[in-house]
């Protein structure tokens, strides 16, 4: 196959890169948002990627911008305390992108957004437990007992246990 | 499940995520078979891993991705970033650059050597040419003044790249070459104007290096072929046209022909699998199995090649690429790479399931 640029591998990432911001930031508009400032700097440094898996530099742009901003939105509601203001510090809201609400959506929602980060890299990027609990530099333990715990979770919500069954008939969880 | 002890919870976390070894993996089998709560609990923590995924796959991929975005990225792309057409020696990777550069010393030498070279090896490979153990590729490219063909040693077999092989491939790679300068070599001394017929070959035998080098890279990595041909299947319309048969007995029957041996086509329903059906893929000129399966009507089809081991003895890899997972096993003489768009995971699930049938 030949081989792709930095540029066309980029594009090709643009979904994974969207999915991390919105897992991250807990919105379609914030996640856009890191997006974007992440292809300016990914662009201005590509010269700093040294090879290796490029979704997994690209996280990094994008966790670094969120911080940063995050930050940035506790130093403006620190200066403004007169004004009411609800800033997204990571918590989910599905409504503000008009995003069906599931089961699975809420039961994420109530975890911090680096659990969710952790959700998605392991469920549906495939990554170790070493890998991603060094790209959210957190232990290999911690991310284990916290990607288990939100199965849990969400396993009561498909299948809650006999003493919490409502009545209704049992879900047909399909493999 | 909220009252299992975190550790073994952990360990089942850990089965489900393909992270355990082999041995570990075992042991968690052997538990789960003394106590079918625990498989409750497996099956539990495989279905919220589903709906994990399933719930960020849906939720944001119903949005376009926006074309300034696309945009921004074409408009910055640097000029010098786009490959050059020349030199080509630039795009190989560092260990092809090698390979690639060592040939081209070779011809040069050779062409330096060519008028000093002794008639008797010309003449020795045309003789093999005349006995028949070599066979000319159908590829063959005739020039003003030689004729450049691929030289096809009738009982080699194809090596192919792995962590510990590569010594082989190259062995292979350079001896291949080497056939093909010796062929183009023996045409130069025959031409007639050396000065025109010469550079013209020349440069013909520089773009069946290239073709070559190209050739023997796929020819080294199956993975990449197999990932093409799969991607190429599914990007159809309509896929089910592309394969050879939707029946799994006669697919079986073929197979066990083809081989020699019993191939048993995977049955995936207990992961809530169809199969579709399959198709017979020549995967360096070795006959290779490209099953189809799919949940559904709507959903996305999980590819599973199965070859003989001794065809491709592929390293056990899990990867990802160009939107597609994919991990290799093998298994009973068999290696079998399991590809698609579902996350790795579920492709683990899938190896174990096949690996116990």
């Amino acid at each position: 196959m030949p081989e792709m640029t930095f540029e066309q591998r980029l594009i090709a990432l643009l979904p994974t890169l969207r999915r991390y911001a919105v897992a991250m930031t807990g919105s379609l508009s914030d996640g856009d948002d890191v997006v974007q400032s992440a292809i300016v700097r990914a662009l201005e440094r590509q010269h700093h990627y040294r090879g290796g898996r490029l979704d997994a530099w690209l996280f990094s742009i994008l966790r670094s911008i969120w911080r940063n901003e995050v930050k940035r939105r506790t130093r403006e509601r620190e200066r403004h305390e007169n004004v009411v203001e609800i800033t997204n510090q990571g918590q989910f809201h599905p409504l503000d992108s008009k995003m069906v609400i599931s089961d699975v959506d809420r039961i994420l929602a109530s975890f911090p957004s680096e659990w969710r980060e952790l959700a998605l890299l392991i469920c549906v990027y495939g990554y170790t437990y070493r890998e991603a609990s060094e790209l959210l530099d957190i232990k290999i333990g911690t991310a284990m007992s916290r990607i288990n715990r939100m199965r849990v979770a969400i396993g009561h919500s498909i299948d809650p246990p006999d003493h919490e069954q409502p009545d209704r008939p049992a879900a047909n969880v399909k493999h | 499940m909220s009252s299992i002890d975190p550790a073994l919870l952990n360990r089942l976390g850990a089965y489900v995520d393909g992270e355990l070894s082999d041995e570990d993996a075992k042991a968690v089998e052997r538990l789960i078979a003394n106590d079918p709560d625990l498989g409750l609990i497996l099956d539990n923590l495989r279905s919220s891993s589903d709906r994990i995924r399933d719930d960020f796959l849906q939720r944001v991929d119903t949005q376009p991705i926006p074309e300034a975005w696309v945009k921004l990225i074409q408009d910055q792309a640097k000029p010098e970033t786009a490959s050059p057409p020349l030199p080509w020696m630039h795009r190989l990777s560092p260990a092809w650059s090698v390979t690639a550069g060592t040939a081209l010393c070779c011809l040069l030498l050779a062409l330096i050597i060519v008028a000093y070279l002794k008639s008797t090896e010309v003449r020795d490979l045309r003789e093999r040419l005349a006995q028949g153990s070599y066979e000319q590729d159908p590829m063959t490219e005739e020039s003003t003044a030689s004729t450049v063909g691929q030289l096809v040693p009738k009982t080699a077999e194809a090596s192919h790249q792995g962590p510990d092989g590569s010594e082989a491939a190259t062995q292979l790679s350079m001896q291949r070459l080497q056939d093909r300068l010796a062929f183009v070599i023996g045409e130069l001394k025959d031409a007639t104007d050396q000065t025109a017929a010469w550079q013209d070959s020349v440069n013909v035998a520089i773009n069946q290096i290239e073709s070559l080098r190209a050739e023997l890279k796929d020819a080294m990595d199956p993975v990449h072929l197999m990932m093409s041909e799969h991607q190429s299947l599914i990007a159809r319309a309509d896929y089910a046209d592309g394969l050879l048969t939707t029946n799994a007995a006669d697919l079986q029957r073929i197979l066990g022909d083809m081989w020699q041996q019993s191939a048993a086509i995977p049955d995936l329903s207990s992961e809530g699998l169809s199969f579709i059906g399959g198709r017979i893929v020549a995967i360096n000129d070795q006959l290779a199995a490209h099953l189809i399966y799919r949940r559904d009507d709507a959903g996305k089809p999980l590819g599973v090649w199965i070859l003989e081991e001794s065809q491709a003895e592929l390293e056990p890899i899990k990867a990802q690429e160009n939107g597609l997972n994919l991990t290799t096993w093998s298994r009973n003489s068999l290696t079998y790479l399991a590809i698609g768009q579902q996350g790795l995971p579920f492709l683990t699930r899938i190896k174990n399931n096949i690996s116990t049938q």
